[in-house]
């Protein structure tokens, strides 16, 4: 287990050594860089250029600058914005509460909905209920995130006359205002994740329920509730929790978009707009951090599920 | 402007005046365009890579690996940002950035597979008999993922047009004057209390042709081959979400998302 550990954090810090070397490099070697953009509009002289890219270490090669940049990222520093001169890693640690606070809220939304209905669809397979379930779970899985917010934005603009509020309040200023402003994006992306987690949540449902513990169970004249909510649920957990782990990248993804569209200032906003703007120190420290959430997420959950299920250790998928 | 569906404009006009109809269907135009290209182009650079990869082994097939990992790793809509602003909005280079982002997941498919018929009997048997590389690429291992590929294909192909529409919508895919779904939506947000047909339309649209591809894979699987029916998770389809872990960094959770994508015989769906 140990081994295992170590191989993956291995292959991690590779990948990320990777990704870091590419998102540097390429974000280098576009035309037009931050310094051109800025002074455009100014008419400024080649020698005022000149002296801006020296400020920003944008006129020494490629390599020398990734070097140093390593070299000071390894010292917690990961450059400053270009625009706003503040240190990257302070922009975005003070958005990350915002971006978990309603990531969470969108997994929990959709893990409820999803083993919910996973359940009722696996006690009553084949029955109407189940069919009904497997079409809302489908239609979901069909439409985007993005387009189930602007429907229901329509929607609830149309009949009720109400929209989210302009300005972004967090949680401890004014709940309400929170609520209201997270509301519809934590529903689009918790549906989102809601048909896997409904599909997944049956299949295993299923499978608890055939097997030889329940029988024994019901035949020792449980309730019909408890040995489903206690003993076949429970059985059945443990594989939607992958799932959930999973879902973090398409959470992930999720919050850049649905950020934007309502307004809601946290790190998704800050990458898109710092993609706008060509703010290189903010881009390329943003994919790194989000790459870096990534694999380390996955590289905990795969050694969580090792150690939950020798099985998968020692299986086929190690060679 | 703004003129709700008549029989003059049968679905409306947008805030400029122009017919909803038939920009939406122009916008299946582009939706469709970059889906076939990035879908046809990350098909065949993907399968060609993911069976070299396989079949080379040893330093390129850890090249390329830990090359396809380190793009999986970044979240695809931010490596699409990353991409796309690079680039600069157009059509062309939203083609270019989903190229990138999909090409591993078609790559995964056919190193699985090519590293699985390696091994077979008739492969060793071609080769005794002075079959060369080339030869057995293209006539024993090729043909054997066919199946596979294309179903992928089809799954991914619905992810494409949603990633299109939604960099469209975040304003760098297709540049204003080109009509698409994405572009719609964002255009009709300021207008949806007056002019709700406006959203609907593509929105309506957009979900109509994903759920299709949808279906045309799941079909697609069942069709080709059931006995490699387990073969391709159903949830490839959300690529876009990035669910599948790259292989090398989470070999447990992939196998564990294979296994839960690939649901016990007696769970398939029952005929009313």
């Amino acid at each position: 287990m140990i081994g295992y550990t170590l191989r993956r954090l291995g292959y991690g810090a590779v990948v990320m050594v990777l990704v870091t070397a590419f998102t540097f490099v390429i974000m280098r070697l576009i035309p037009g860089d931050a310094v051109a953009l800025q002074l455009q509009e100014t008419g400024a002289t080649a020698d005022e250029v000149a002296a801006m890219r020296a400020e920003f270490g944008l006129d020494v090669p490629v390599w020398a600058q990734l070097g140093q940049w390593v070299a000071d990222a390894v010292r917690g520093d990961f450059g400053t914005s270009f625009y706003t001169g503040r240190p990257v890693v302070e922009m975005f640690l003070d958005r990350v509460p915002v971006t978990v606070g309603f990531g969470l809220l969108a997994m929990v939304v959709g893990a409820v909905l999803g083993i919910g209905l996973g359940v009722v669809a696996a006690v009553t397979r084949g029955s109407v209920t189940d069919s009904a379930v497997r079409v809302f779970a489908v239609t979901f899985l069909s439409v985007p995130h993005f387009v189930v917010a602007l429907l229901l934005l329509t929607a609830f603009a149309l009949w009720f006359a109400w929209s989210p509020p302009i300005v972004y309040a967090s949680p401890t200023e004014d709940l309400g205002s929170w609520l209201q402003q997270v509301a519809i994006p934590v529903f689009a992306l918790g549906t989102g994740g809601m048909a896997g987690m409904a599909r997944m949540a049956r299949s295993s449902m299923l499978e608890s329920l055939g097997s030889d513990y329940i029988r024994t169970v019901r035949a020792k004249g449980v309730h019909e509730r408890t040995v489903i909510l206690k003993h076949a649920l429970r059985n059945s957990t443990i594989a939607v929790l992958t799932l959930l782990g999973l879902e973090l990248a398409t959470i992930l993804g999720g919050t850049v978009i649905l950020e934007q569209m309502f307004a809601i200032p946290g790190t998704g906003q800050l990458i898109y707009q710092a993609v706008l703007d060509r703010d290189y120190p903010v881009v390329v420290a943003c994919t790194i951090f989000y790459s870096a959430l990534f694999v380390l997420t996955i590289i905990v959950i795969d050694l969580l599920y090792a150690l939950v299920d020798p099985r998968i250790r020692t299986g086929r998928a190690l060679s | 402007m703004l003129e709700p569906p008549s029989s003059r404009y049968l679905l409306g006009t947008d805030d400029l005046g122009r017919d909803v109809l038939s920009r939406a269907i122009h916008g299946a135009s582009t939706s469709l365009l970059v889906g076939v290209v990035t879908t046809g182009v990350s098909l065949v650079l993907g399968t060609a890579l993911g069976v070299i990869s396989g079949y080379a082994g040893r330093a390129v097939d850890l090249v390329l690996q830990r090359i396809m990992d380190a793009i999986q790793a970044v979240p695809g809509i931010v490596l699409l940002l990353f991409i796309a602003v690079v680039l600069g909005p157009s059509v062309q280079n939203t083609i270019i950035a989903l190229t990138v982002v999909i090409t591993p997941s078609f790559n995964r498919i056919a190193r699985g597979e090519t590293l699985r018929v390696r091994q077979e009997r008739y492969i060793e048997s071609a080769r005794a008999t002075g079959a060369s590389t080339v030869r057995i690429l293209l006539r024993h291992v090729l043909p054997n993922m066919f199946a596979q590929v294309l179903t992928l294909g089809s799954l991914i192909f619905a992810g494409v047009i949603i990633a299109e529409s939604a960099l469209s919508f975040l304003g760098i895919g297709a540049p204003p004057p080109t009509p698409s779904w994405g572009g719609m939506l964002s255009e009709g947000v300021r207008y949806v209390e007056r002019a709700p047909w406006i959203i609907l339309v593509p929105a309506v649209l957009l979900s109509i042709g994903v759920f299709s591809f949808n279906l045309l894979g799941d079909a697609l699987r069942d069709h080709l081959d059931p006995r490699l029916a387990r073969r391709i998770p159903r949830s490839a389809a959300r690529w876009w979400g990035m669910r599948r872990p790259p292989s090398r960094l989470a070999p447990s959770l992939a196998a564990a998302a294979e296994r839960a994508d690939d649901p016990p015989a007696r769970d398939r769906p029952t005929q009313p």
